[in-house]
């Protein structure tokens, strides 16, 4: 019996040796197993990440050559609890003694709501407001950190750019268009534009407002290579730190977001389109002695041209006769005009990586009497940019290109089409340099630049059909002839010369497109081509005295 | 088996030990990881605020005025450009006035080619 209650006691020691043993293996697995987790991973994975995504900052905008155009730099917004507030009165009137903007009332009303324990007060505070305030020692107010959006610039591309909310989120321009990317943080977005030619080209458009007296304008500058936009300005100017203080005047894109009917500076693509069906050569002589009769109306030329019953194409461009464009027209009719204008991408909404270009106002029925008023530019609007564009063929053998707004723009974002061949562009090229020598833009000229363009003077439709005392006047132009690499374009909104000079655009727009072209072509890399020192004197001569308006 | 049981103990309070100075050792990374990442965010943030004042300082129409009243500078027009060809024809008639100038101190201007 004892032996056998012995036996008894070693069998259950036996198996309360095993059942420990077992738990401490399974205990030693689970060390040894967390030990492992530990030393690999370190961590739990996933904690700090979310902190880390919190505070992705909005990535910078610069230029093609990395100059800083917006970046978001740390702010501070300022907020308040109302139930930490006695005085709500004093509260107000110390905030608004560093805030002048901030209604006292209306604060005093909302610091008064002790059934709220949070109100905003001012968002995007400056480190001096912050200080100011804190100085200031009120209750209940906090500052929370937080980062705003600022464009050390100021006024420059500001239109382009636009802006963004109080949270950060993009409302107009490239900031809305790429809001996503922007968003995402990482790399710089940077742009096609250079700073050096849109700062030329503004300060042109602003010195334009000593000459004439205007009530807006818009220049663009592309490289006709790429279809990059180097610059692209809208008058009067936008500052987007600011976008709340708009003038009603500025908030209109007036390069991209605007259409007009742009006058003569059609004359060249209805040429163009003629030469390419076949139905004109450049050696053609019209008779533009009298006014052409389209059904009711009546087409004139607003001034007689010399040796008027022989005229050449080259002096219907030259000299600008509308009667001579509506026979070019009358030539080629109304559907071929209207496919190579639509080859050109002036009849549908342009396509492309950046804000939207506005839709143009085409005809609603293309006959005889709108093929021939579109011939020379009226009775169709469409926006500077498309109109820029359309002119690119010329100065690049025929090739039409959408515009580009983000660098590497020769990485195929341009969409690419032959819309004429580069015997016709250069032809024409050629008759719109003549222009320049001997015709309408005569005042565009610019020394070294070979300036080739053509003049438009539309009048404004009004209420009672066309307004003759409301003009738009254009410029149209690629430079340098000889080798072309960039189109301008330059559209005055009823300018009106201070000098008591007539106002069309060889006496406005092409003084502002020759003044733009000497002043921003170096700054493009582009020096100027000078054949001799007498005909650099001539020349600078005949420059200088076109320009002393 | 109290061998084993002893030694199983000690492996144990061995690892237990290694498990929480690895642990320790973790924060303490944590820390400094999470002190490194802010003194990054600082540093970040200061240059994009040196950036944006580099770039305001340097606005054209800031810059243009003081380039123009301190040191004489203009923006450069195309007459100022010339072709290798002509360079020695335009040295020679630049060479004039330095001549016509200097006759005034008495000085006499450098001789150009």
């Amino acid at each position: 019996m004892t032996l056998q209650r012995g036996g008894s006691r070693d069998d259950h020691g036996g198996r309360r040796a095993r059942l420990v043993a077992l738990a401490l293996g399974v205990l030693f697995a689970v060390i040894v197993g967390r030990n492992a987790q530990v030393s690999l991973e370190g961590r739990e994975a996933g904690q700090g990440v979310a902190v880390a995504e919190a505070d992705v900052r909005r990535a910078d905008i610069v230029d093609r050559r990395g100059e800083l155009l917006a970046s978001s730099l740390p702010g501070w917004s300022l907020s308040a609890d109302p139930r930490a507030i006695w005085d709500a009165g004093e509260v107000a009137r110390g905030v608004a003694s560093v805030l002048p903007g901030i209604d006292v009332e209306d604060l005093t009303k909302r610091l008064s709501d002790k059934e709220r324990r949070f109100i905003w007060i001012k968002r995007g505070l400056s480190q001096r407001q912050k200080q100011s305030l804190f100085a200031l020692g009120l209750e209940g107010l906090r500052f929370e950190e937080e980062m705003r959006r600022v464009y050390p610039r100021g006024a420059l591309a500001g239109h382009l750019l636009g802006f963004t909310d109080v949270d950060g989120r993009g409302v107009e321009g490239i900031e809305s268009v790429f809001d996503e990317r922007l968003r995402d943080g990482g790399e710089s977005l940077r742009l096609t534009l250079d700073a050096g030619a849109q700062f030329a080209l503004e300060a042109e458009l602003d010195r334009a407002i000593e000459t004439f007296e205007m009530k807006g304008a818009a220049g663009i500058i592309v490289d006709a290579s790429s279809g990059a936009v180097r610059a692209i300005a809208s008058w009067p100017a936008v500052n987007p730190n600011l976008p709340s203080e708009r003038m009603e005047g500025a908030k209109t894109n007036r390069a991209s977001g605007a259409v007009f009917e742009l006058g003569s500076i059609f004359k060249p693509l209805t040429v163009a389109s003629a030469l390419e069906a076949g139905q004109l050569s450049s050696d053609d002589l019209f008779d533009v002695s009298a006014p052409v009769r389209i059904g009711a109306a009546t087409v004139r030329d607003s001034h007689p041209l010399d040796h008027s019953q022989a005229v050449s194409v080259t002096d219907i461009i030259a000299q600008s006769s509308n009667i001579g464009a509506v026979q070019i027209a009358q030539r080629i009719g109304p559907d071929r005009q209207r496919e190579f204008l639509e080859s050109l991408g002036l009849l549908s909404r342009m396509e492309y990586e950046g804000p939207p270009s506005a839709a143009p106002l085409t005809p609603g029925e293309w006959d005889g009497l709108t093929s021939a008023t579109v011939s020379y530019g009226h009775g169709i609007a469409v926006s500077p940019l498309a109109f820029a564009m359309s002119f690119v063929p010329f100065a690049n053998g025929g090739f039409y290109l959408s515009p580009t707004f983000i660098e590497p723009a020769d990485q195929g974002r341009a969409e690419r089409r032959q819309v004429m061949s580069s015997s016709t562009a250069r032809t024409v090229l050629e008759m719109m340099r003549y222009t320049v020598t001997s015709g309408t833009g005569h005042n565009a000229d610019s020394l070294g630049y070979e300036v080739a363009g053509k003049t438009g003077t539309a009048e404004k439709p009004g209420p009672d059909g066309y307004d003759p005392d409301r003009n738009v006047t254009s410029f149209a132009a690629v430079f340098p002839a000889s080798r072309p690499q960039f189109v301008v374009l330059i559209v005055l909104d009823e300018a009106t010369p201070r000098s008591g000079e007539a106002r069309t655009a060889a006496y406005t727009a092409a003084t502002i497109a020759g003044r733009v072209i000497s002043r921003a072509a170096p700054l493009l890399g582009l020096e100027p081509i000078l054949t001799s020192a007498e005909d650099t004197q001539r020349q600078l001569q005949a420059v200088s005295e076109a320009r002393s308006l | 088996m109290m061998r084993v049981f002893v030694i199983a103990l000690i492996v144990i309070a061995g690892l237990a030990i290694g498990v929480y100075r690895a642990k320790l050792g973790a924060q303490d990374n944590e820390k400094r990881i999470e002190a490194l990442r802010g003194e990054i965010r600082d540093a970040q943030e200061e240059i994009s605020v040196l950036k944006a004042e580099e770039a305001y300082l340097a606005r054209p129409e800031r810059i243009g005025p003081l380039a123009s009243e301190r040191l004489g500078l203009a923006p450069s027009s195309p007459e100022q450009f010339t072709a290798p060809e002509m360079l020695s024809r335009r040295l020679g008639e630049e060479g004039s006035i330095p001549t016509e100038a200097s006759s005034v101190s008495g000085e006499t201007g450098a001789s150009l080619p």
